[in-house]
């Protein structure tokens, strides 16, 4: 599977080896059309491709049951209570969960039934099998062991996502949130840390920041300052490479996750 | 990649490691029932032709059996005196035919006093093939006026090389002109000198 090429898509641009593309803007989804279009024509030489999104395009969502349940009644008491958070008729949404710490916890992705087959079927058509459609950041946390027995912060360019695992790699706590920025378009580092990280300290204090945006490289000194400074022990790798998948794949091929 | 949030319609078919060990072991265990299969049949194959040779042994032997027991059966149908009385009958005229009768006859004329005479002479097998000569063994019976003569007859024999193993058998007394009768048994080598 790690032979395998990626194609990287976020609500603004796509990425795949060697090649990047923006896409049209707009408010949700990007339309099958658009990506089609913006896609460099080498990625259909490939027979096998893994698709990856931009995490904060899964709608993730921390849902918490009243009740426990399990089976085919969770998925659909978790489809029942994301009536009211999702933008798309929840019986045509493809939906996968994860279950968290509180066994009444879960943290649920979903996309549209419509826009994925669409988008598989185009692929298809131009002879591409998509055989992997799934969150970039999540793609790191269930395959790779680096990101075990502590936090984990993935910084994107508008947004960020903190995940503790196990050390069987089950999501103990997992959290999106858009990153703060100053007026001047700055990130607000000491917003970020005091009022996001710092409160989700565990006892050891270990944190693990992946940054996969090129725009905040600036500010991993300040980063690593703040957290230090909040009694924390933060470990800021520096990821190879000027885009999200050059970044990805850094991590993905190194046996542990980490290059 | 694991698969739990793939979302994929149509995912990769990946096979996880313990599916991967079950299937390699069955398909050793496949092969290695297949190999016993073929080992059965081969062994199978053996056993027919190890019965099959045991068949035509025993085969063998019910028809060994069976002329055996037609031969006893055959063997009690026969008269064992009455074979021997006949094979002692048919030696007794093979001897008969092969005694030189004349040369016999020529020698005891020579020696046969006139009170003496030959009642009865039976040869009682063939002799020994000796100096190139067939000898025959000679049971005679006799008649004679006097004992006198009867001596001189059987000393007369006993003289005679072509006449040797001299036996005397029996005698008894009579009244009137035969006075002497006996029986006695020789060996007659015919071409001796006279």
């Amino acid at each position: 599977m790690n032979s395998i090429p990626y194609l990287y898509i976020s609500n603004s641009h796509c990425q795949g080896p060697n090649w990047s593309a923006e896409l049209e803007a707009s408010a949700g989804l990007p339309t099958i059309p658009h990506i089609m279009e913006a896609l460099d024509p080498s990625i259909f030489e490939f027979e096998k491709l893994a698709i990856l999104f931009a995490d904060d395009l899964l709608h993730p969502l921390r849902i918490e049951l009243e009740e426990k349940a399990a089976g085919k009644e969770l998925n659909q008491y978790l489809l029942w209570k994301l009536k009211r958070f999702l933008p798309w008729p929840v019986d045509q949404v493809t939906m996968r969960h994860l279950p968290l710490e509180d066994p009444k916890t879960f943290m649920t992705f979903s996309l549209p039934k419509t826009w994925l087959t669409d988008l598989f079927d185009a692929m298809s058509a131009q002879g591409v099998h998509c055989g992997y459609m799934g969150g970039l950041f999540l793609t790191l946390l269930e395959n790779k062991p680096a990101f075990r027995n502590q936090l984990t912060v993935a910084l994107f360019n508008d947004f960020y996502m903190l995940s503790r695992l196990n050390g069987k790699g089950d999501f103990l706590d997992f959290r999106t949130r858009r990153l703060p920025f100053k007026t001047s378009g700055q990130l607000d580092a000491a917003t970020l840390v005091q009022g996001d990280l710092a409160p989700m300290r565990d006892e050891n204090g270990k944190i693990l920041l992946l940054n996969f945006s090129s725009n905040l490289d600036q500010e991993r000194g300040d980063l690593l300052q703040l957290l230090e400074g909040s009694g924390m022990q933060p470990h800021m790798p520096e990821l190879p490479g000027a885009g999200v998948l050059a970044r990805f794949e850094s991590c993905m091929n190194s046996k542990a996750g980490l290059p | 990649m694991k698969q739990q949030l793939n979302f994929s319609p149509h995912p990769f078919q990946t096979r996880p490691m313990p599916l991967a060990v079950l299937m390699l072991f069955n398909l050793g265990l496949a092969l290695f029932l297949l190999g016993s299969i073929w080992y059965w049949f081969g062994l199978r194959n053996e056993n027919q032709a190890v019965h099959n040779q045991i068949g035509e042994l025993k085969a063998r032997q019910r028809t060994v059996v069976g002329g055996h027991e037609d031969f006893v059966r055959e063997l009690e149908t026969i008269n064992i005196g009455e074979y021997k009385k006949n094979v002692r009958q048919y030696h007794g005229i093979q001897v008969a035919y092969q005694t030189h009768w004349g040369r016999l006859l020529d020698d005891l004329g020579t020696i046969l006093p006139e009170d003496v005479r030959i009642v009865r002479m039976t040869p009682t097998s063939e002799a020994r093939n000796k100096d190139k000569s067939q000898e025959t063994v000679i049971h005679l019976s006799a008649q004679a006026r006097n004992k006198a003569s009867q001596l001189a007859f059987i000393r007369k024999l006993q003289e005679r090389p072509s006449f040797h193993d001299i036996r005397f058998e029996s005698e008894t007394y009579g009244q009137g002109e035969v006075m002497v009768s006996f029986e006695i048994r020789f060996t007659h080598r015919p071409g001796k000198g006279a």
